[in-house]
C-alpha cells in the first residue's frame, strides 16, 4: 500500500481504503490467492497451489505518530513498514535530497523499531536517509530489509546502499530487494538485465549471497524494462545462470532468503 | 515455492513464477490499471 503524505489529507484513512481494496480483490480471487501473515501461511498456501500475499506499507507517516495506529495495522495484517517515503514523517527522514541524509530516526521513530521488533513486522528502510538506516542497524533486535535498493557502487543514486550499508545489513541478517527502475541500475533509458546482473554480482561480493532479494517495485518504477513484467522474471533466472550463478544462488535470491528472513522475524 | 517480490506494489508481495502479475492482468480480476500510482 503506497500513500504518498504530501497529497493525501489524511494518510491513514487512504491507507485503510487501499487495505480495504486488498481483501476484496482476495475475496474475489480467493481460489488463487491467500493472505499470508507469517512463514506457516506461506508454507501452507504454497501447499494449496496459491499465491500468498502480505500487506506491507510503503510510508510509516500512515501511523500519525501514534504506535496505536502501528498495532492497530499489524492487527489488520500489516507485516512490513517502509518507514519513510520521499518525505519527512513522526518517525524520520528520506534520502531524497542531501539535507536529510545526516538526519536520523526521530524520538518517535525509534519507538517504532521497538514496537515493530516487538509485533514481529519487517522494518523496510528503503527510502529512509543514511542516518536512519544506521539507527535502524543499531536499534532493531532483528533483521531488517532494503525492500527495493541496489547498490550505490554500482550507481551513486542516494536510494542505493553503500558498500558499507551492505555489510551491515548482511551482518544483521537482512535482505536488500534488487530493484528493476532504470535509474537505480545504470545510465540507460531502459533497464537493462545486465546492470541486475552487475549490481547482483558486486552486492554479493560485499554482503554474500544471502542479502540478496528480489524487490521489482514494478507500478512504481519506470515501465521501460527488458523484463516487462513480473511474468518474464525468469529472464532474470536465465541471466543468472548463464553468469554462473549456481541453482542454489539462483533459489536463494528468488525466495529462499526472503523466507529466512520472514522465518526470523513475522 | 513461488519467487517472492518484496517491492510490487500492485497487491501482491509474493508472485507466481507461473505468470505473476502478468497472470493477474490477464486471468483475475485484479484490476491492475486502478493500481498503478506513478514513480515510487
Amino acid at each position: 500500500m503506497w500513500v504518498n503524505i504530501k497529497s493525501k489529507k489524511d494518510p491513514m484513512e487512504n491507507c485503510l481504503e487501499l487495505i480495504d481494496r486488498f481483501y476484496v480483490e482476495l475475496e474475489k480471487n480467493s481460489h488463487s490467492i491467500s493472505i499470508a501473515t507469517n512463514y506457516e501461511d506461506i508454507i501452507k498456501n504454497d501447499d494449496s497451489d496459491k499465491i500468498s500475499a502480505i500487506l506491507t506499507i510503503e510510508e510509516g507517516g500512515t501511523i500519525k505518530g501514534e504506535l496505536y495506529n502501528l498495532r492497530n495495522f499489524y492487527r489488520l495484517g500489516v507485516r512490513a513498514i517502509t518507514l519513510t517515503w520521499n518525505e519527512p514523517n513522526e518517525i524520520g527522514y528520506p534520502n531524497t535530497t542531501s539535507k536529510y541524509r545526516s538526519k536520523g530516526l526521530t524520538k518517535f521513530g525509534q519507538q517504532v523499531v521497538d514496537e515493530m521488533n516487538r509485533l514481529g513486522m519487517l522494518i523496510d528502510v528503503s527510502h529512509l536517509s543514511d542516518e536512519g538506516f544506521y539507527d535502524v542497524a543499531k536499534l532493531s533486535s532483528k533483521p531488517f530489509i532494503a525492500s527495493h535498493s541496489n547498490s550505490r557502487t554500482m550507481k551513486n543514486h542516494p536510494r542505493n546502499l553503500t558498500d558499507d550499508m551492505i555489510k551491515v545489513l548482511s551482518e544483521s541478517g537482512g535482505v536488500m530487494g534488487i530493484c528493476f527502475e532504470r535509474d537505480f541500475l545504470g545510465n540507460t533509458e531502459k533497464a537493462r538485465i545486465e546492470d541486475m546482473i552487475r549490481h547482483i554480482k558486486h552486492i554479493k561480493n560485499i554482503g554474500g549471497i544471502e542479502v540478496i532479494a528480489l524487490g521489482s517495485d514494478f507500478d512504481g518504477s519506470h515501465p521501460n524494462c527488458e523484463i516487462n513484467n513480473i511474468g518474464e522474471i525468469e529472464k532474470l533466472a536465465f541471466a543468472l545462470s548463464d553468469n554462473k550463478f549456481s541453482e542454489d544462488e539462483i533459489d536463494k535470491i528468488f525466495y529462499k532468503n526472503v523466507l529466512r528472513v520472514i522465518k526470523d522475524v513475522l | 515455492m513461488r519467487p517472492i517480490d518484496m517491492h510490487c506494489d500492485t497487491i501482491l508481495g509474493l508472485i507466481d513464477d507461473k505468470g505473476g502479475l502478468g497472470l493477474y492482468e490477464n486471468n483475475l480480476s485484479v484490476d491492475i490499471k486502478k493500481l498503478k500510482r506513478g514513480i515510487h
